[in-house]
């Protein structure tokens, strides 16, 4: 699929569409190795993901979930491969598009929550919905918190919250752009295990009524009863590595 | 919600780091700033005492006590220059203005100073807040300065006595009547009364002619013929001001150059001097240092705070500018701090140089040279704050994400922006030294057109009816920070002499830059090396000038021809 030469991107189409909002195809990526060469770490022939699923990405650690995850939200650029998201292509996007792409419709549960530790739970809501264009913040960060229940730990610091208050915070701020993909990264790795079943049950409330579709890296599959699974492998290859 | 916020609460959430950093940026700029301005203010304060007062005419003491004890009143000076001296020279057409001093006398322990009323002149150096100054020759009137009015309670109207420099010497009871009271100059003035000679030279009489039944003894009587401590003189122009001092010097009197002596005693200071600057330019490069060791930790912590910024869709552009407004939030507080602690440093100076050195300098930071510094201070600093900036605009979100925790912005390459931002810094500790040895007038120059005229005019002004070819600079090689003209008869000399005359400051005696007598002048030429002997000298080639390394002048001989008459 061709590059979108757009400077305003245009937004992954609904779910009520017929087109799969993931499309991916011979994606790879490798890093480069401190001692010289390089180090694959994604290999995928082909994957699409309709809209209004859940998607759970499985796969021992190094098979490159999270940068299966990063090259979705438009962090990294391929090595190779066509990367198309809501039927809009990053490839050949422009960096402050693929920014401006990520802000308005892109939702990133990073692994642990990773929520700024020098603004409050309210303010961490607030940022994500300054970068999407969105005026009034506040209000909306309070709304947020509030349907994740969380409200009442608005004004604090990130380091005074439980891991559980943490990770509703942190969905908070990835629902903030209200977006059609929403990605999470070992969502449930940190919870206990009441509270990684309260977010599988939320995770699926989000993809059945608001129509999100969610790719999950992840160790605990079923506990998200996932509409598909995808699982990768460490990448056989190794090119040029010493 | 907007980036400055964010900023702001990336500087609070470590407010003690961040606040640290801030005190070590305020000390070190504060410091660097005082320096520069205290120097300059010093340096101003000494060309104004010097500019009142070009020669100081007294006994036998050496000139830097001589000057000391006439303009600063820290050293004690005997009486001992006749008061005909001051007569002769009242009447000498070279002469502008003299003012004769005697000191060694208090009222109350507060030193009572004999003058003339031109010592309280100008009146705005010397403003009153009563009163009147008091009158030439008035043998029972004083002046008291600020301090010395209050500590004594007195005002307009009331009487004091003269203490002589005896022990148990009882005042004169009213003997002096109080007819001016001086406004706070923040000088030795403020502590000091005035009055005139003639009110020593009665009190004397009438101390000696007094009854001597009683226990004490006058052990400081003056001597007839009168005697004064020393005399201050003001001459006409640069030439009367040479031509007086080998006059006096010929009546056996001390002749001190007030410019040339007070430049003598920097210079001896000077030493110190250039170790304070170095020092300063060592605390400059601390603070540098540890401005990047904070930006350095701060963007161990901020990396994946910048991370999370472009995941949740800030582009490179913005997090740059969260970055760079919280490192120039904590510049900008040193910066303001500097201004504090310079206040504060300068301030203490002021008085320190006022008690110990008896200068009465105004210290700024807002003026002279220290706006400049603070400019390139901050110029520094800021090159330093963006660094953490760059290095956020250049991060890989994806990495930093999941990069061990504090690996954040601490990449090679911030060394290596770093240490280019070491270069600025080096270029401007370097450009403060020159500019703190040489002044700004110092650095070597092209002959311009202004400084050739102006060399025209005190050639001719000096020399007369000199030959144009007499002395030439060539325009094309001079490198100069001054002229050089020789003085006689007019060129029948018995010493010759190479003043550098600051351009700048055309016809001012004060100006002269470390005169240099040459009793002997060697000169090199195709005919071999020949010795100038007093006599006849006419130089007819061209003159070159250069400060060596001890920012003395020296002449480049084989430049120019002298031409002896047997």
């Amino acid at each position: 699929m061709a590059a979108t030469d757009s400077s305003e991107p245009r937004a992954p189409q609904s779910a009520s569409t017929s087109k799969p909002m993931l499309e991916l195809r011979g994606v790879r990526k490798a890093y480069p190795r401190p001692g010289g060469g390089k180090l694959q770490a994604l290999e995928l022939a082909e994957l699409t993901v309709p809209s209004s699923c859940c998607c759970a990405v499985v796969g021992p650690n190094g098979s490159g979930k999270s940068t299966l995850l990063h090259v979705l939200a438009g962090l990294l650029r391929p090595d190779a491969g066509s990367v198309v998201v809501g039927g809009v292509s990053l490839q050949g996007m422009r960096e402050a598009d693929l920014d401006r792409f990520r802000a308005r419709n892109v939702g990133y549960l990073l692994q642990g929550g990773q929520l700024m530790d020098c603004l409050s739970a309210e303010e961490n809501v607030m940022a994500a919905l300054h970068f999407a264009g969105r005026r009034r913040t506040r209000p909306k960060a309070r709304a947020l918190l509030e349907q994740l229940g969380v409200a009442h730990r608005a004004a604090h610091l990130p380091t005074a919250l439980s891991g559980g208050e943490r990770q509703r915070v942190a969905l908070a701020r990835s629902l903030a752009n209200e977006p059609a993909l929403l990605l999470a990264d070992e969502p449930l790795a940190s919870l206990d295990s009441e509270g990684a079943t309260a977010l599988a049950v939320l995770f699926g409330t989000l993809v059945r009524e608001r129509g999100l579709t969610l790719v999950v890296a992840t160790h605990q599959p079923e506990r998200l009863s996932p509409d598909m699974v995808v699982e990768l492998c460490r990448p056989w290859s190794r090119e040029g590595a010493s | 919600m907007s980036l400055l916020l964010i900023a702001w609460r990336l500087v609070t959430s470590r407010g003690l780091h961040h606040g640290v950093s801030a005190l070590v940026l305020s000390l070190g700029l504060g410091l660097m700033l005082a320096t520069v301005a205290v120097g300059d203010a010093a340096r101003d304060a000494v060309s104004s005492m010097a500019a009142r007062y070009p020669l100081v005419v007294g006994p036998k003491v050496g000139p830097v006590p001589l000057v000391l004890g006439s303009l600063t009143g820290l050293q004690d000076l005997e009486a001992g220059t006749p008061l005909d001296t001051v007569g002769d020279l009242t009447d000498d057409p070279r002469v502008q203005a003299v003012v004769p001093l005697l000191a060694g006398h208090a009222v109350q322990g507060h030193a009572l100073l004999a003058t003339s009323p031109d010592y309280l002149q100008p009146r705005e150096r010397f403003p009153l807040v009563d009163g009147r100054v008091f009158e030439a020759g008035a043998g029972d009137e004083v002046v008291l300065g600020a301090k010395a009015a209050e500590s004594l309670a007195l005002g307009v109207g009331d009487s004091v006595g003269i203490e002589h420099q005896h022990a148990g010497a009882p005042d004169e009871p009213g003997a002096l009547k109080v007819v001016g009271v001086l406004a706070p100059t923040h000088s030795a003035a403020d502590d000091t009364l005035f009055c005139d000679l003639e009110a020593i030279y009665r009190s004397h009489g009438s101390a000696q002619d007094h009854d001597h039944d009683h226990d004490h003894e006058h052990a400081d009587p003056l001597p007839s013929p009168r005697l004064v401590s020393s005399i201050l003189i003001r001459p006409t122009d640069d030439a009367a001001l040479l031509s007086l001092q080998e006059d006096l010097q010929d009546r056996g009197l001390e002749v001190a150059l007030t410019g040339q002596t007070l430049r003598r005693i920097a210079d001896r200071l000077a030493g110190g001097g250039r170790l304070l600057r170095l020092l300063v330019g060592g605390v400059v490069l601390v603070t540098f240092l540890s401005l990047l060791m904070s930006t350095y930790g701060s963007s161990l912590v901020q990396g994946r705070e910048v991370a999370v910024l472009r995941v949740l869709g800030a582009r490179r552009l913005q997090v740059v500018g969260v970055v760079a407004a919280a490192t120039l939030m904590v510049v900008l507080a040193g910066a303001l701090g500097s201004l504090v602690v310079g206040s504060v440093i300068a301030g203490v100076a002021e008085g320190v140089l006022r008690d110990e050195l008896g200068l009465d300098a105004a210290v700024s930071l807002l003026s002279g040279r220290a706006p400049f510094y603070l400019g390139g201070g901050l110029l520094v600093l800021v090159l330093a704050g963006v660094q953490p900036a760059l290095a956020a605009y250049h991060l890989q979100a994806a990495e930093a994400l999941t990069a061990p925790a504090g690996s954040g912005l601490a990449t090679r390459s911030y060394l290596r922006w770093s240490m280019r931002f070491l270069v600025p810094l080096v270029v401007f500790i370097w450009a403060e030294q020159m500019v703190a040895e040489h002044g700004t007038e110092g650095f070597s120059r092209p002959l311009d057109a202004e400084s050739s005229a102006l060399f025209d005019a005190h050639r001719a002004w000096t020399t007369g009816d000199t030959p144009e070819s007499l002395v030439a600079l060539d325009g094309s090689t001079a490198v100069i920070e001054g002229y050089m003209y020789a003085l006689g008869d007019p060129w029948e000399v018995e010493d010759f002499y190479l003043l550098a005359l600051n351009p700048r400051l055309p016809r001012c005696p004060f100006c002269y830059r470390a005169p240099t007598r040459h009793e002997r002048i060697l000169v090199t030429s195709p005919g071999g090396v020949h010795e100038v002997a007093p006599g006849m000298v006419r130089i007819t080639g061209l003159l070159t000038i250069q400060p060596d390394e001890r920012d003395q002048l020296v002449v480049a001989l084989d430049t120019f021809e002298v031409v002896v008459d047997e």
